[in-house]
């Protein structure tokens, strides 16, 4: 249980997103437990993961939401993006389809975090969640069917961060979620995350005991250490 | 912190040390020992108290867990113990006074104690208040425990080292030893107590018994009255109040107060306070009382009163309504229920009226089944159902009838006393002893004579010409643990009404310490984080028909630590939690670790949800959303294939069809649903067909038979649409009833609503008015004035061969149930803006029909 003897100053909400199989679970479970799960089950609903980070000497509980990719569940999904501050959206680079969905995930990331915002393609318009994009399965470079340099382009275009990654070696797993949070500080450093707004997805110092984050808007808000699936 | 003080003077082994101190030697650190005394084996009758032991509380480090620890004298006499067993407390220990074999002569208080799977083992303890308070203590702390005895790991070590003990030499027996208290026989880990401990039959002074039950005041005494078909508010002298003893609950039920043709219709009823005050006025006069609840549906109405002093320890109280009556909603049958918990025990009471009739006992068995299945006390934290209850008690009319013997035989016998011959012939008994109804419940002896049917206000049997058999209408059944009848009673001196009510008194005892369970929860909080598995994410159906039911069931076991509170929740957009077709009950609740419950998810398509399933507007499918409080979510999916059918289609669609339903393809069925159908024949029916059908057999078949006064059999029911959908039936399948109801789910389940929503606030407004309500009929589409004009003429006939004195039902009772079909209630804001409450919508489009039925037809 983390949330009793640490002391933390931030609560930051994540969501992981992207078709099935891409290996969410996986990434999850290698940042939380830095262990690789061979065969993982499908995510059938939504898991938690949390792990305290420190950033500039802060340190930051995150609370990470991993979500079910299959296509079918797709509408009920949805109801989980609103007030994150960090979404990873994660594709396979050996399978290119799902690099070809991207643009239908990042759509939903700009729009459902911040229902309240209004949005236009225009990333600018909608500076709260940050989004990095993941291309994982980085250790099957002989299957590999996603260049780098066009999924670079694709993050360039539309203002994400970018890394190719392995859940299974561990390979840039940890520089991903760590990026994120330091984003989401210096947003918030330069004023341009407004932690008062409702739906930040970020808390500021929680109380000692068992603080839970009341800007989180959906339904769960204590997090566990680990990845169950 | 407790010890025996007071010397045992026959012990011939020397003085007591301090018992505590010698415990405290053998308990690690973190445990605490919470009190402690010394007690005896119970020996065998008439020999009094066996070998000494020392009983000691103990309560482990995480400040919650208690276990009682038995200890022996390594050497009698000497100041050496052995842990002999140790006894988990958890929430099912059982620990209780034992009465067997009362010896005047014997001054110990006997307390048999046992641990879940094991054998009990009783003590005899000196009286006093050190022995009370220890009781106390243990009592305290079963109510604060938790399920199941799995985290008591700690306890483990120490059962080692008991079974380590008994393998060492044995200890010297002493002069009371019996041979079968021997420490040679060892102990079982789990079982706890050796077996040779509950072989003596203890016994204890009555007095000392009664004195203590009442210093705890265990006892509650529930009086349940039973009354029908009061008419009248008449003074009734002493019938509440006829024991010495004030009861500490009452609960009365009601069936058919106050049948007015007001309170039948419309929910309100101005009598209810009457028969509240007459209650009030005549209840024990040696105690005060409060109201519990009181509940009313229609004619059914139960009080529940408990004493004032026990009015603080009564918690979560809620009451429900389950109508039974046709299309399950009239209230004239059905059950009103209260259920609340006194101290720890949780008990439930259920005033029903069941269907009336000689030959309908599987109707009423039917009605009983309906009302356990749907009665839920929904507001309260974890909904529970009447089985969910510690004790449940059912009082009611339940109608059931004495069959196959001669009334005048039936008659004879009664006048002779042999009740319990006549009883063999009681419906009620046959059907439970065949498991068909009330399984699981008791009732006690009856003695007393038949509760039905006398002459209204008199003590003569039925004179009429339907000479009817007397029957136990009236009964009184219970199911629970430590419940104990003592009177079985009716009151023939109550003469307002044709049944004489039935009394029963039943003690019940609760535990005098109650803790709230959701107050440990929340304890436990952050210890950890909700663990669930379910047995499957994904549940499917197969083919569903209309009307028809199909059940599964999905499990969800607690694999964590923590007790888990789980919710089926709302999606992103979504008002519900799940689609109208489908039921998922419990749909949330609370399981304790290493626990599962069994959630049922039933599926029914009904007149709310056939029509845009038929035209695929909607598909058999959900995904809920399986929520655990502060923990991850499940998606559940489920899953079926409708097969398409006639209910839920439109007049103006089934006036072209010809065929058999099932013969239609899709295609033709969307295109005449749609705004303007290309495919039309040139000469449609009338009616639809399938109206035809049904309203044909009633005609025929009906007439005179009581016809909507009863609800159908479902399976009747699914029978009646699969031959509608599939053939031209020359007969229908199944009861008149069945038929009856199949015609109103047929017209309630009509995508637009005979008098069309379009017409609704016309209808509204000029209810009052007759030559207003037949000039909109008059101008309804010309399909939807075939259906209306055609039923009404065929209620006119009801009504005209079965008049009301003819047991025929009332023009506005017809009116009220084919008033809530024929017409729906207009938009929600319309209501608003007129101000117009359900019940006055209710009233006008009765009122609106009724017109139709008491007057000559020509539009
Ligand atoms: N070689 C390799 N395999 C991986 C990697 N990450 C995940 N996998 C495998 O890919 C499969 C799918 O991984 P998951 O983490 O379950 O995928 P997911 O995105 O959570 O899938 P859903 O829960 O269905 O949405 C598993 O069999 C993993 O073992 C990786 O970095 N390298
Ligand atoms: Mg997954």
């Amino acid at each position: 249980m983390a949330a009793g003897p640490y002391n933390y100053s931030y609560i930051f909400k994540y969501i992981i997103i992207g078709d099935m199989g891409v290996g969410k679970s996986c990434l999850l479970h290698q940042f939380t437990e830095k262990k690789f799960m061979a065969d993982c089950p499908h995510t059938i609903g939504v898991e938690f993961g949390t792990r305290i980070i420190e950033v500039s000497g802060q340190k930051i509980k995150l609370q990470i939401w991993d979500t079910a990719g299959q296509e079918r569940f797709r509408a009920v999904t949805r109801s989980y993006y609103r007030g994150a501050a960090g979404a990873l959206m994660v594709y396979d680079i050996t399978r290119r389809s799902t690099y070809n969905h991207l643009s239908s995930w990042l759509t939903d990331a700009r729009n459902l975090t911040n229902p309240n915002t209004v949005t236009t393609n225009d990333a600018l318009t909608n500076p709260n969640t940050v989004i990095f994009l993941i291309g994982n399965k980085c250790d099957l470079e002989a299957q590999r069917d996603v260049t780098f340099e066009e999924a670079q382009q694709f993050a360039d275009e539309n203002g994400l961060m970018f890394v190719e990654a392995s859940a299974k070696t561990g390979n840039n797993v940890e520089e991903a979620f760590l990026e994120t949070a330091k984003k989401i500080y210096q947003n918030i450093q330069d004023g341009s995350l407004d932690l008062n707004a409702a739906e930040s997805g970020v808390q500021h110092k929680p109380s000692q005991q068992g603080g839970r984050a009341t800007t989180l808007t959906a339904q769960a808000s204590t997090a566990k250490e680990n990845c169950s699936c | 912190m407790l010890t025996n003080a007071s010397e045992d003077a026959d012990g011939p082994e020397g003085p007591s040390m301090d018992p505590t101190t010698m415990v405290k030697k053998l308990l690690l650190s973190p445990e605490r020992i919470v009190c402690c005394l010394e007690a005896r084996l119970a020996g065998p009758p008439g020999l009094g108290p066996g070998a000494r032991r020392i009983l000691a509380l103990v309560q482990h480090a995480d400040g919650r867990q208690r276990a009682l620890f038995v200890l022996a004298h390594s050497v009698a006499g000497g100041t050496e113990v052995d842990i002999e067993t140790v006894l988990p407390v958890t929430n099912d220990f059982i620990c209780g006074i034992d009465t067997n074999g009362l010896d005047e002569s014997d001054s110990h208080l006997y307390v048999r104690l046992k641990s879940p799977g094991g054998e009990p083992v009783t003590f005899a303890f000196p009286q006093g208040d050190i022995t009370n308070s220890f009781v106390e203590q243990i009592m305290m702390s079963i109510e604060a425990a938790l399920g199941g005895d799995h985290q008591f790991g700690w306890v483990q070590q120490y059962r080692e080292r008991a079974s380590r003990a008994s393998d060492k030499e044995p200890s010297q027996p002493n002069q009371q030893t019996r041979p079968h208290t021997s420490h040679a026989q060892s102990s079982e880990l789990d079982a706890g107590p050796r077996r040779a401990f509950s072989s003596g039959a203890p016994a204890t002074t009555r007095e000392t018994q009664v004195k203590f039950e009442m210093s705890r005041k265990e006892e509650a005494y529930t009086d349940i009255h039973q009354l029908s078909r009061l008419h009248r508010t008449k003074p009734v002298s002493d019938w509440l109040a006829s024991t010495a003893e004030p009861p500490d609950i009452y609960a009365i039920g009601f069936q058919e107060l106050d049948l007015s043709k007001e309170a039948f219709l419309f929910t309100e009823s101005p009598k209810e306070d009457e028969w509240l005050t007459m209650v009030l006025t005549n209840l024990h006069p040696r105690a005060s009382y409060r109201r519990v609840r009181l509940v009313r549906l229609v004619g059914m109405m139960l009080i529940v009163l408990v004493q004032e002093r026990h009015a603080a320890y009564v918690r979560n109280v809620a009451a429900e309504c389950v109508g039974t009556g046709i299309m399950g909603k009239m209230g004239n049958k059905g059950g009103v229920a209260v259920r609340l918990e006194v101290h720890s025990t949780s008990m439930c009471f259920v005033s029903a009226h069941l269907a009336a009739h000689v030959e309908e006992y599987e109707r009423r068995n039917q009605d009983y089944a309906d009302i356990c299945h749907r009665m839920r006390f929904n507001a309260l934290v974890s909904p529970k159902a009447i089985k969910d209850h510690d004790q449940v008690f059912w009082l009611g009319d339940l109608n059931y009838r004495i069959t196959d013997v001669d009334v005048d035989k039936v008659k004879e016998m009664i006048e002779r006393g042999a009740m319990e011959k006549v009883m063999e012939a009681d419906q009620l008994r046959l059907q439970m002893a065949a498991r068909r109804v009330f399984d699981g419940f008791h009732e006690g002896t009856v003695t007393f004579r038949p509760t039905y049917k006398y002459d209204p206000g008199t003590d003569l049997w039925d004179s009429s010409e339907k000479n009817r058999a007397p029957a136990w209408c009236d009964r009184v059944l219970w199911k629970g643990e430590r419940i104990r009848q003592l009177h079985y009673t009716s009151h023939p001196s109550l003469r307002l009404s044709d049944h004489k009510p039935v009394k029963v008194i039943d003690p019940t005892k609760y535990r005098k310490i109650y803790e709230d369970i959701m107050k440990e929860l929340d304890k436990y909080e952050n210890d950890s984080l909700p663990q669930v598995s379910v047995d499957t994410t994904e549940l499917i159906f197969g083919t569903v028909h209309f009307f028809e039911t199909k059940t599964q069931t999905l499990t969800i076991t607690n694999t964590g630590k923590v007790a888990v509170q789980y919710r089926f929740i709302n999606k992103l957009n979504d008002t519900t939690y799940c689609k109208q077709w489908l039921t998922v009950d419990p749909h949330f609740s609370v399981i304790m670790p290493g626990e599962r419950c069994e959630v049922s998810l039933e599926v029914r398509v009904d007149d709310r949800t056939a029509s845009k399933l038929n035209t695929c507007q909607e598909k058999l499918y959900d995904i809920l959303v399986l929520h655990l409080e502060k923990g991850k979510d499940i998606f559940i999916t489920v899953q079926g294939d409708y097969v398409r059918s006639c209910f839920g289609v439109s007049i103006n669609a089934l006036v072209h069809i010809k065929t058999p339903f099932a013969e239609v393809p899709v295609s033709r069925l969307l295109d005449l649903e749609s705004a303007s159908p290309k495919e039309l024949t040139h000469n449609p029916y009338v009616i639809p067909k399938e109206l035809w059908f049904l309203v044909d057999q009633l005609q025929k078949q009906g007439i005179g038979k009581d016809l909507f006064g009863q609800s159908g059999l479902p399976a009747e029911i699914c029978r009646i649409r699969e031959a509608l959908d599939t053939t031209l039936p020359e007969t229908l399948p199944g009861s008149i009833h069945s038929v009856a109801e199949a015609l109103l789910l047929f017209l309630a389940s009509l995508p637009e609503p005979v008098i069309p929503n379009s017409y609704v606030v016309q209808c509204m407004e000029s209810s009052d008015n007759f030559i207003q309500s037949k000039h909109i009929v008059s101008q309804l589409p010309p399909h939807h004035k075939n259906v209306f004009t055609y039923i009404c003429t065929f209620l006119r006939e009801v009504v005209d061969k079965t008049p009301p004195d003819r047991g025929g039902l009332e023009p506005t009772t017809l009116a009220k149930i084919f008033g809530g079909v024929l017409i729906r209630n207009p938009s929600a804001a319309w209501q608003q803006r007129n101000n117009m409450s359900l019940e006055t919508l209710d009233r006008r489009k009765t009122t609106f029909v009724y017109h139709f039925l008491v007057n000559e037809i020509d539009i």
